[in-house]
């Protein structure tokens, strides 16, 4: 080997050692692992890591010992109801004392004089038990006066209409594109679809809703129990609520029932608990109800858009033009912009928020992209189907990226598009059903942030941790930061133990932008190479051989110098053990991450169900720590995606006021039944050594994919989610009577 | 503060009743929904799942006997009630989840008279009678003079449902159930139909269809009964008594759906289920 072509190997390097040949020492060059150099193993050399690992919190989860916010009960613990404004608007007028004087009841005041929106909070009252309270709920004597609201579009445009805030219910649009250059590039198509898309405000529905435990008695400090994405984000709203300093305050959020973009902060059931709790000087339990959670927690921003959009006669997109309104509440609400992902050459676009009596919009899986998502992929499709074009083979040719391309071969080959008789016409709506396939792309910009700290420790009793203050939102951090660390070490998964959700602990960043994974998982690989390191010194120094001649695996460790068991080797670390603190390692974590769905529908044509039959999903994800929870975000992404798709929009009476669907018996969400058959896939093809978390990407394109597959399926396209049996039958009469 | 009340005999139950404001329950599966709201508790609610005279199914001079206490669960394991009439267990899997079904009876169901309770149309179509007591006499009541208004039953105050009967099936007797909701599953009925026929050759006898959510309460499908009651069943004639079916409803709109898809829809489920009693598409 010419050493002007010096070989390089990511993560290894080269050492000289001795090795006796034939009874004479030989010098000879190897490759090993750089134990400076924190890169995960090669794939092929991993026995976990890239694995179908069980979450190690199952067991605890399965059998009702995990606790979660809501089940921590402490000595003396009062129980806090909030009651909500029945009204679009209001001024409110409480009088306390009779649920001050009911049983059990220590605390009840009101929050507001005049409300924002339908359902604010309006009184908070905390009793002994959780009846108590809800008797103290009662016994509050409540005077509304209604005020005038606005509730939907109509309400909020119309002439007079109260204004939601003072600069008026219409935002200032924003606009960009040259109108000029998208009109000369409309003229150049074939082929122009004009029309108007929909989608409504949906609810997060965690499983677990907004809540808050705080132990605090008087004194000087105070632990925080809180169903939040941020363990560390909560200190400094509950030390202010609190009156105390931030070093005073613990968080803890050992397990979560999801947040999905909706629990970053203490939030307002959060700062109520502590707020009583620093008046009573007891522990305090407020959990949000469902009907709460759906009126006063955020959801997703509904939209209107108004699309434009043409192709040349080689399927190639040239112009869009977009008109969207972003319903968001009281706030701005949320929209990703069009053209969305797709590269249109020439595009013009104008965005603005209409404010209503609701509350505001917030981060919600992939906050504003299924939207976009909705409208663009709806817009794709037909403009494929304008052109008699296949619908794939169009999309090939408005997408840039080569991970798209390819994804949509293999989608499209999984869920048997090549022999699917529809591929550039769609079915009849005349008989009993029609079965249809849509597809749907999307992207997700991933990326690392450099807070995470993360501590390994192993004691010379061989018992290993692995500690960071991030939380598991239901996703499998935990699994993976014991994984990564029993990887390296050579450890079996139980042979290290996780812990997280305790700010105490290192830091670490929200879990938000699907960014946990590749923000904390560098740093919990390069804590686990730095203890490797330390562990390989030790028996390096045992041996007599190089440090990285040592190889740690599961008897324990081996070098050329002999054997040790994994005990014995602990047992050579000094009493108080050995501990490591890790970074974030920037090349370990990677940007952007491509996905592609396909979803196959059966349409029953007699009532205008719409049965989901089967969905793909090829998912990039970098280099995979986990198959098994990465596979289930991809399936729970889908589920969430057809929901929105099928069932699921939040509804008010504008005339009454009033709230239509506020529990889950009138918001309905996918239920075991609807779920189809699902091909969760990683996409292998990515060979990125970083790691990626797709909580978001895979949410994005299912509900453009299912309206598709029903318009490939029987010819009939519906532009207005959800895609309920009265919407679909309405169009197939239109359909069958043009 | 409500006050709650265990009898343990039909005479006990009765004379608590009797008391200003007081409520049956058994389940609870409704009362427990309403009363959550504030200021909506009853004063006094009267728990009657430990009454002997309201639990059970037997037979009764070769029909069946359901008692008022008795839980869809209970209905669902039934083999009485799998081999004789067999929608009625079917329709006892449509209620609520497990949990629900496991607590809900059919005495409830009947008593709180939503025009979505999914047990009411197939009472009405298996020609039900309902046994009532009062503390000066039970009575009986056909099935289809039940319910009077939304939400109004025959129930006097003070009543209470004993039981339910139904008449003797042979094996000639078609039945059939079907249920629209927003999904599969735990889902309120945006329609529910019911039918019961006797089929000779390729006519239906003795046909009764009733239907739930398309008006105010539940109702029997009378014009389309007579449109094909012994008459020669074809596709066409079953297509007419569905849109005959559509227009003797009166469905709202509403947050589960719209009057015109429930129309529309009790139109084609109609069609299909006289269909399906000669075997037809189902």
């Amino acid at each position: 080997m010419s050493f002007m072509q010096e070989e390089k190997r990511p993560g290894k390097k080269k050492i000289k050692t001795t090795r006796v040949v034939n009874g004479l020492d030989v010098e000879e060059e190897v490759w090993v692992d750089d134990l400076e150099a924190p890169l995960f193993k090669p794939r092929e050399e991993c026995r976990l890591l890239g694995t179908r690992m069980k979450r190690v919190d199952g067991p605890a989860k399965l059998t009702g010992a995990a606790e979660y916010t809501s089940d921590v009960r402490l000595e003396g613990m009062l129980y806090a109801k909030v009651l909500l404004c029945p009204f679009g608007r209001a001024k409110v007028k409480i009088d306390a004392a009779p649920a001050l004087a009911s049983k059990g009841c220590v605390h009840a005041r009101q929050l507001v004089d005049e409300t924002k929106y339908l359902g604010q909070p309006v009184a908070v009252v905390a009793a002994a038990t959780p009846e108590l309270a809800e008797d103290a709920l009662r016994a509050l004597v409540v005077e509304y006066e209604p005020l005038p609201w606005v509730l939907d579009r109509g309400q909020a445009l119309a002439e007079g209409a109260p204004e939601v805030r003072s600069r008026g219910n219409l935002g200032r649009p924003t606009e960009d594109g040259d109108a000029g250059e998208v009109e000369a590039a409309f003229a150049q198509c074939a082929v122009v679809v004009e029309q108007e898309y929909s989608v409504p405000v949906q609810h997060h529905v965690c499983l677990e809703t907004h809540g808050t435990v705080v132990d605090y008695r008087g004194g000087e400090d105070a632990i925080v129990y809180c169903s939040t994405q941020s363990t560390h984000g909560i200190v400094g709203d509950a030390a202010e609520s609190l009156g105390l300093r931030k070093a005073q305050v613990r968080g803890i959020v050992q397990h979560m029932g999801g947040g999905f973009g909706s629990k970053f902060g203490l939030e307002r059931a959060g700062t109520l608990a502590c707020e009583i709790s620093r008046e009573q000087k007891r522990p305090v339990h407020l959990m949000w109800n469902r009907e709460a959670e759906f009126l006063t927690s955020g959801n997703r921003t509904g939209a209107w858009q108004r699309v434009k959009a043409g192709a040349n006669k080689d399927g190639r997109m040239l112009a869009m033009s977009s008109d969207v309104e972003r319903y968001g509440g009281i706030g701005g609400g949320s929209h990703a912009g069009l053209p969305y992902l797709y590269s249109v050459e020439k595009s013009l676009r104008k965005h603005a928020s209409v404010y209503m009596h609701l509350d505001t919009n917030c981060a919600m899986r992939a906050p504003g992209h299924p939207q976009a998502s909705f409208a663009m992929e709806s817009v794709v499709d037909e403009l494929a189907a304008g052109l008699g074009m296949d619908a794939v083979e169009f999309r090939k040719r408005n997408l840039n990226s080569p991970a798209h391309l390819r994804q949509l071969d293999r989608v499209a080959e999984l869920i048997g598009w090549n022999e699917h008789p529809n591929r550039t016409a769609p079915g009849s709506v005349d008989g009993f059903e029609a079965v249809g396939i849509g597809f749907g792309c999307s992207r997700w910009g991933v990326g690392g942030s450099p807070v995470c700290q993360v501590d390994v420790r192993v004691m010379n009793d061989g018992s290993v941790t692995a500690e960071v203050g991030s939380q598991d939102l239901g996703t499998g951090t935990r699994t993976y930061l014991a994984a990564i660390v029993a990887e390296e070490l050579g450890r079996p998964l139980d042979g290290v133990q996780a812990r997280l959700g305790d700010s105490r602990m290192g830091n670490a960043n929200g879990s938000g932008g699907s960014t946990t994974t590749p923000s904390l998982a560098p740093a919990v690989q390069d804590a686990a190479r730095q203890m490797r390191g330390v562990l390989s010194v030790a028996a390096a120094e045992h041996f007599g051989c190089a440090p990285e001649e040592v190889v740690l695996d599961p008897d324990g460790a081996r070098a050329p110098g002999g054997k040790l068991t994994w005990l014995e080797l602990c047992a050579l670390l000094p009493p108080e053990g050995a501990s490591v603190r890790g970074t974030w390692q920037s090349d370990l974590a990677v940007s952007g991450v491509a996905c592609t769905q396909a979803a196959r529908v059966r349409v029953d044509l007699l009532t205008g169900r719409v049965k989901v039959e089967k969905m793909v999903c090829l998912q990039e994800c970098g280099r995979p720590l986990n198959r098994l929870a990465l596979e289930s975000q991809i399936r729970g992404a889908m589920t969430q995606a057809l929901s929105y798709a099928l069932l699921e929009e939040r509804r008010v009476d504008p005339q009454l006021g009033i709230a239509l669907s506020a529990d889950l018996e009138t918001y309905k969400i996918a239920g075991s039944l609807e779920i189809p058959e699902f091909v969760a896939l990683v996409d292998d093809d990515d060979l990125r050594e970083g790691v990626a978390g797709v909580g978001e990407p895979p949410v994005i394109p299912g509900a453009g994919a299912i309206a598709n597959a029903v318009f490939n399926a029987c010819g009939v396209r519906l532009r207005h989610l959800p895609l309920t049996p009265d919407k679909v039958l309405n169009a197939i009469e239109e359909r069958k009577s043009s | 503060m409500t006050v709650a009340l265990r009898p343990t005999s039909l005479s006990e139950a009765l004379d608590a009743l009797g008391a200003n404001g007081a409520v049956a329950v058994a389940g609870c599966t409704d009362l427990m929904v309403v009363d959550h709201a504030p200021a909506r508790a009853h004063a006094t609610v009267v728990d009657l799942s430990r009454l002997p005279e309201l639990r059970g199914v037997r037979e009764d001079s070769g029909g069946l006997w359901i008692g008022a206490a008795t839980t869809f669960a209970e209905l669902r394991e039934s083999k009485l009630v799998r081999e004789r009439f067999p929608i009625v267990a079917e329709m006892a899997g449509t209620i609520g989840a497990l949990q629900i079904q496991n607590r809900a009876t059919v005495g409830g169901n009947i008593a709180n008279a939503s025009p979505a309770g999914d047990s009411l149309p197939v009472w009405m179509a298996l020609d039900a009678e309902v046994e009532i007591a009062g503390r000066s006499g039970s009575r009986r009541v056909p099935y289809d003079e039940m319910h009077r208004a939304y939400r109004e039953t025959a129930l006097a105050p003070g009543e209470l449902i004993v039981g339910l009967r139904l008449p003797a099936a042979d094996e000639a007797l078609e039945q059939r159930f079907r249920k629209v909701g927003t999904r599969a599953a735990q889902a309120i009925s945006k329609v529910v139909v019911a039918l019961a026929a006797r089929v000779h050759g390729d006519e239906l006898h003795g046909l009764r269809i009733a239907a739930g959510s398309v008006a105010p309460t539940p109702v029997r499908l009378r014009a389309a009964e007579a449109l094909v009651e012994g008459q020669p069943l074809t596709p066409d004639l079953a297509a007419a008594a569905g849109l005959a079916a559509a227009r003797e409803v009166t469905p709202i709109d509403d947050v589960r759906s719209t009057a015109d898809y429930r129309r529309f829809v009790l139109a084609r489920t109609v069609r299909r289920m006289l269909l399906a009693c000669q075997g037809g598409e189902a």
